[in-house]
């Protein structure tokens, strides 16, 4: 017996951080029940004697790092009644060998077995362990789950900044954006976090309509990220933030010039475009917003869905008496959206599971992904232009991350040695991970089809709208008519001049467009018509 | 790329005289581009809506051009060129090209002694020489781009390299070549162009300098020659009808 506890105290010295902490409160237990084992227990010392052997030779695999035995022994141990009482502290550590195998995953349903049950010693840890395992999978399910567990003054120091950002993502999906504010506050400005925290304070402000407040946080961002690339993702974050803010406290023209401000070499400047020509619009620059619009629907952006832009550009057209540039546009807008609108409709209303739904959406991405414009985009269920609009989503990017990561963990456990596969665990772990999968494929389908819908009646709404802004075109058309008949001698203005050539005059080379888009001319291109109103 | 096409051949192509726009644009200063960098997509496509497609698309030219580094016979050439294009960048190419017969000035005067000790002359005519090149290549078009001419006219092109084997008839025999070159062509329209190939080929020929070719002497057997590798170049310019 005292070789035992000698044992156990090596033991409880060598352990990792994680792990010397677990051994530290399991050391007394044992100690009691070395010293509980005294002689008029002799009978049954032998039976005990081997299942102490068993759990501390699990401790010690898992003591040197051998993960792979270590857990498949932890969890024959967690599955035996014999170690009911040591149970918590075996979940745990089998959690943490779980997670240190990249099995987040599994270790996650450890340490929430350990949550569930509560009042245990392993709770806050497990909690810890949970929030983190969670973070990695990006699986908000649990992590909300660990949140709401959770207790902040027990949370370790390290880890706290990734807590309250996590917190305030929870009340912003909550509604609750003064204390999201609050939360993200917290988060300290060395902490990898610390960006993406700025930018949801700054739109929880938005959210207030606190513009000041809002603008002030995102200039202190791009303050902050001033040292780093002028494409940083943070940063652009924060100046498409800050153009937003202004375009919503009706400052259309600071707006605008913070819209320039974006760089045309960021991954967003893309959305920039269509947004800084509502402001356009609103500032009446007409010709600059239908410059904008020359850009937005090239060929670079024939698979992206655009219809409120079509619809834009019409409207600048109606106020410039283009009637029939607006008639090409809206016969544009009816010529795509509508069949869309009709196949959306059609998906909707049909039988289709919800995992075949996400399938679609996976399988006309990954072939995007592929061929690019080569790929053949006809042949999914979904429209390719509406499954695209549905993968840039946020839940559903979320989702889909999720469960390339559960791939991954299934690619882990498929790679696995075979004594691991074949033991209990493995059968365990594959048949979980599938279940996961199957069951997070349902969630992304199921937000598949809410986006579906949302298409759907944004479509609806907008033919409406089309409707109307048909009707103002052949109103103005009709007067236009009339006017021309009541004067006989109508002197043309520049419009009607369709062979005339400019060239801009500040020193910039002038490329007349021919039909041809250049990806270097992209947000370079110049309106150069004029407005036709009598 | 266009940038380069804009510097080279704006040198060649465009003229003051002929900028005349109609009318004078001034755009806000802060429209215009202040940075010098591309969107990115995903997909990095450069161009979109090109005007000139060539996939699965023949060209058939006639050419006139000059030897550029021909010591004694006529420079003039003139052929045509046939090219199927499998896809907007791969292609292969057929080239016929003959010289036009007879010595250059230099060649004439050589013939005439011009230049010698009395009594000697130099008559290259009696030897055998190279009188017409086939050649298949494979061509790659490997950059498409544009010009701005005279602020009012958009040219499209192309700059293309090729390489493939060649037969050289000297009027005696027929002599393998090996083949390579660059050219660029300038897109009128859709279906017409004007096509510029500089063309360098090498084979074993002919030594006209082996022989004593004096012109009251009878022209020496072709076999008399000794041999050695020849480099010849031509630059050649078509007119192509794309189809």
């Amino acid at each position: 017996m005292m070789k035992l506890a000698v044992l156990l105290f090596s033991f409880i010295v060598g352990m990792f951080f994680e792990i010397s902490d677990v051994y530290a409160k399991a050391d007394s237990a044992e100690a009691v029940l070395v010293a509980q084992n005294s002689k008029k227990r002799s009978r049954r010392s032998s039976s005990r004697s081997s299942y102490r052997k068993d759990f501390i030779r699990a401790l010690k695999l898992a003591q040197a790092n051998r993960l792979h035995e270590a857990s498949v022994k932890l969890f024959q141990l967690s599955m035996s009644p014999r170690f009911k009482r040591q149970q918590t502290q075996i979940k745990y550590i089998l959690g943490l060998m779980m997670y240190r195998l990249g099995l987040n995953q599994l270790s996650a349903y450890q340490f929430i077995s350990i949550i569930r049950d509560g009042n245990s010693k392993y709770l806050m840890d497990s909690i810890e362990k949970l929030s983190l395992a969670a973070d990695t999978l990006g699986d908000d399910t649990l992590l909300n789950y660990a949140l709401t567990k959770v207790r902040i003054n027990k949370f370790p120091d390290e880890h706290k900044s990734m807590l309250f950002f996590r917190i305030g993502e929870y009340l912003m999906r909550k509604d609750q954006f003064p204390n999201a504010v609050k939360s993200f506050a917290r988060v300290n400005s060395s902490s990898p976090y610390f960006p993406k925290a700025k930018y949801l304070q700054g739109l929880a402000f938005a959210e207030q309509n606190k513009t000041s407040e809002a603008i002030s946080v995102f200039n202190q961002l791009i303050r902050n990220r001033a040292s780093e690339s002028v494409t940083d993702t943070s940063m652009v974050a924060a100046q498409i933030g800050k153009a937003r803010t202004l375009y919503q406290a009706d400052q259309w023209q600071a707006s605008i010039d913070a819209y320039r401000d974006i760089p045309r070499d960021s991954q967003f400047w893309h959305d920039t475009l269509f947004e800084s020509s509502w402001a356009m619009l609103r500032a009446g620059k007409f010709r600059s917003a239908l410059s904008n619009f020359h850009s937005l629907h090239s060929a670079y952006y024939e698979h992206n869905y655009l219809p409120e832009s079509l619809l834009l550009r019409s409207i600048v057209y109606l106020y410039i008496c283009q009637f029939d540039e607006m008639e090409k546009v809206l016969d544009l807008f009816n010529r795509i959206y509508k069949p869309l609108y009709n196949d959306v409709r059609g998906i909707i209303d049909s039988n289709i599971s919800y995992e075949d739904l996400y399938n679609q959406v996976v399988q006309s991405m990954s072939a995007y992904d592929k061929y690019g414009d080569e790929a053949n985009v006809d042949g999914y269920v979904i429209p390719f232009i509406a499954a695209r609009r549905v993968a840039s989503e946020g839940d559903y990017q979320s989702n889909h991350k999720y469960i390339q990561n559960l791939y991954k963990e299934r690619k882990i456990i498929k790679s696995m040695p075979s004594f691991w596969r074949g033991s209990s665990l493995g059968r365990y772990a594959e048949k979980v991970i599938n279940i996961r999968i199957r069951k997070a494929k349902r969630k992304a389908g199921r937000i598949v089809k809410k986006h579906l819908i949302f298409i759907k009646n944004e479509l609806f709404d907008l033919s409406e709208q089309e409707g109307f802004i048909k009707f103002e075109m052949l109103k103005g058309k009709k007067n236009q008519v009339k006017k021309n008949m009541s004067e006989t001698n109508v002197s043309k203005n520049i419009d009607s001049n369709r062979e005339r050539d400019y060239y801009i005059q500040n020193g910039y080379e002038y490329w007349p467009f021919e039909g041809e888009y250049w990806l270097d001319e992209l947000g370079n291109y110049h309106y150069l018509g004029k407005q036709s109103c009598e | 790329m266009k940038q380069l096409y804009s510097f080279t051949l704006a040198l060649l192509f465009s003229s003051t005289i002929l900028a005349n726009p109609t009318q004078k644009v001034e755009v806000p200063v802060d429209e215009l581009a202040t940075e010098s960098v591309m969107p990115v997509f995903d997909k990095i496509n450069v161009v979109k809506n090109k005007n000139i497609n060539l996939n699965k698309r023949i060209e058939f030219g006639g050419a006139v051009g000059m030897s550029l580094n021909e010591p004694f016979y006529k420079q003039l050439i003139y052929g045509g060129n046939i090219t199927f294009n499998f896809t907007d960048v791969h292609a292969i190419n057929y080239n016929f090209t003959m010289w036009q017969d007879g010595l250059n000035n230099y060649g004439k005067q050589l013939k005439s002694g011009e230049g010698q000790e009395v009594g000697n002359s130099f008559d290259a005519s009696k030897a055998p020489h190279a009188k017409s090149l086939q050649s298949l290549n494979y061509q790659i078009n490997a950059y498409y781009g544009k010009i701005s001419l005279t602020k009012q006219y958009v040219m499209n092109l192309s700059l293309y390299g090729f390489a493939g084997l060649a037969s050289i008839d000297d009027g005696d025999s027929s002599r393998i070549a090996l083949n390579v070159g660059i050219g660029q062509k300038f897109y009128l329209s859709n279906n017409f162009a004007l096509r510029f190939d500089l063309n360098v080929f090498a084979y074993e020929g002919i030594d006209p300098t082996s022989k004593d070719l004096r012109r009251e002497q009878p022209a020496p057997a072709p076999s008399e020659f000794s041999t050695m590798t020849l480099i010849g170049s031509t630059l050649m310019g078509s007119l192509v009808i794309l189809l």
